[in-house]
């Protein structure tokens, strides 16, 4: 399995991948899927490109490259963390963003802490720290207001047109997504509207798919 | 104790401004920013704020047109109390020197500002920082605004669900009590100062409306004394807490003695016959 992977897993070039003319010279040798080169998705009236690092000789690097966390706390985790939410994959994700978020009914989470966001993220994702939606934040239920709840007063809501949320964090060893998740089920956000990328930034990076530092992030 | 008791009520916000050394209208913007923590509250502070209203109507006319939005604001759940958001608030007009170690440790704040900020230009709605009860309320004080003003703008966001405020400010009428908020602001201000030592809830000697003492004879030659309070309208936890602690952080205590009453803190009632602790019960 290792050996086969190989010849096809393309890491990036420190963690954020920065892709310039490799593309626009020649065909895509690697594509998302073999009928889909790359993803153009628009939003907002900009457009956001998800493709692929074209380096075939690349590999991961950084601190995407560990094999060996310490567990606890970087353990494994389970393919659905949280019962009734649905788990997505990259070709999902991708799906998710043309779907719901172009159409601005859905919203791609990153859940992990602003550092980490800074460093790099998933076209497109909001970062939503799983902290923000503890109950102890004094700001939980604004955030949940911002996700499009409606207030009823105390804290009750209406989530009949709150957002779909796809939440990931650093993938398949960190914990993080799944607190995000179980934390938005205790506060009554509906399950079916939830849905986990359980690869996270990790199977993100080894497959050499897009990444950017948000501009929010970078400019304080 | 009278003198202490003078402070707590009276509130006015040039009091605050002459405790505090400096007027808030002339606070310059530097300043502000100056506080890393509050760099992102402190720019939505200087921000326009679109929920302002013009001319500031008066709290009565505006009562009434909130009961028809939302019978009740949004409250914040658990622990999220009263004495976070004052320190917020301080920490935003840069009245708590140490604002980085003691407003915002967990850093959820910024973080909840950030995705508030993020989630709002989402929705297509310009990219300006979403007002809080905090960046309101520092605002307003930062320009020199009343009491009666701040009262207005903040029932105004919390009926149309703009913002979420802590349980314990709640009336029962089901308002926001600003005035609590406006006092434990002006006390905590002054204890940073230091020019006034908290006031120790044995100092205090509650009376008026709805309160309640009973002696209960114990054995010869002594009694205990039993307080109760009957929920007038207009009162929060907070502002009972004040009345008879001469301190809103103390609210949890009155909560917890009446929790067969009140499933969380903003269930006050008109006429609710409260237990409330004895000072040194706390």
């Amino acid at each position: 399995m290792l050996v086969l992977l190989r010849g096809f897993c393309l890491g990036l070039a420190g963690s954020v991948a920065v892709f310039i003319g490799a593309s626009g010279v020649k065909a895509q040798a690697v594509g998302l899927t073999e009928k889909m080169a790359e993803a153009r998705i628009a939003l907002d009236g900009r457009e956001i490109v998800i493709a692929r690092n074209q380096d075939e000789t690349a590999t991961i690097t950084g601190d995407f490259s560990k094999t060996s966390r310490a567990c606890p706390p970087f353990c494994l985790q389970p393919i659905a963390p949280v019962s009734g939410v649905d788990t997505y994959g990259e070709l999902e994700l991708i799906g998710f963003l043309q779907d719901k978020v172009a159409a601005g009914t859905g919203v791609l989470i990153d859940a992990r802490l602003p550092e980490w966001f800074a460093k790099g993220s998933i076209p497109a994702a909001i970062n939503l720290p799983f902290a923000t939606l503890a109950s102890d934040n004094p700001y939980r239920n604004d955030i949940l207001i911002a996700l499009g709840a409606k207030p009823l007063g105390g804290e009750s809501f209406d989530f009949s047109d709150a957002l779909d949320m796809l939440v990931f964090c650093n993938g398949i060893w960190s914990d993080q997504a799944m607190r995000a998740l179980r934390a938005l089920r205790g506060a009554g956000y509906p399950m079916e509207k939830l849905h986990y990328y359980r690869g996270g930034m990790q199977d993100w990076q080894i497959l050499g798919l897009t990444v950017v530092a948000p501009k929010s992030a970078a400019a304080p | 104790m009278t003198r202490a008791l003078g402070i707590y009520f009276c509130i006015s916000l040039a009091m605050l401004s002459v405790i505090l050394g400096f007027p808030f209208k002339v606070l310059p913007d530097r300043q502000a920013s100056a506080v890393p923590v509050a760099a992102a509250v402190s720019k939505s502070a200087n921000d326009p704020v679109p929920v302002l209203v013009a001319e500031p109507a008066a709290p009565a006319s505006a009562a009434a047109a909130l009961t028809a939005v939302l019978a009740k604001p949004v409250v914040r759940g658990g622990a999220a109390g009263l004495d976070e958001a004052t320190t917020a608030i301080l920490s935003d007009l840069s009245v708590l020197p140490t604002a980085a170690q003691s407003a915002d440790p967990s850093g959820l704040r910024e973080m909840s500002s950030s995705a508030l900020t993020a989630l709002r230009a989402l929705r297509g709605q310009p990219e300006v920082a979403v007002p809080t009860l905090e960046t309101l309320v520092s605002k307003a004080l930062r320009e020199g605004q009343t009491d009666a003003y701040i009262n207005t703008l903040v029932n105004e966001a919390a009926g149309k669900g703009e913002i979420s405020v802590p349980s314990a400010l709640i009336t029962s009428d089901g308002r926001v009590d600003t005035a609590v908020l406006l006092s434990n602001l002006v006390t905590k201000a002054q204890v940073a100062a230091g020019t006034l030592a908290e006031t120790r809830p044995q100092d205090v000697v509650a009376g008026g409306a709805g309160v309640e003492v009973r002696m209960v004879q114990k054995a010869i030659g002594s009694a205990e004394s039993h307080q109760f309070y009957t929920v007038l309208a207009g009162d929060s936890l907070g502002s009972i807490a004040l009345k008879f602690y001469g301190n809103v952080s103390y609210y949890p205590a009155i909560f917890n003695a009446n929790r067969a009453l009140l499933s969380s803190p903003d269930k006050l009632k008109v006429g609710q016959r409260l237990v409330v602790p004895s000072p040194d019960q706390l």
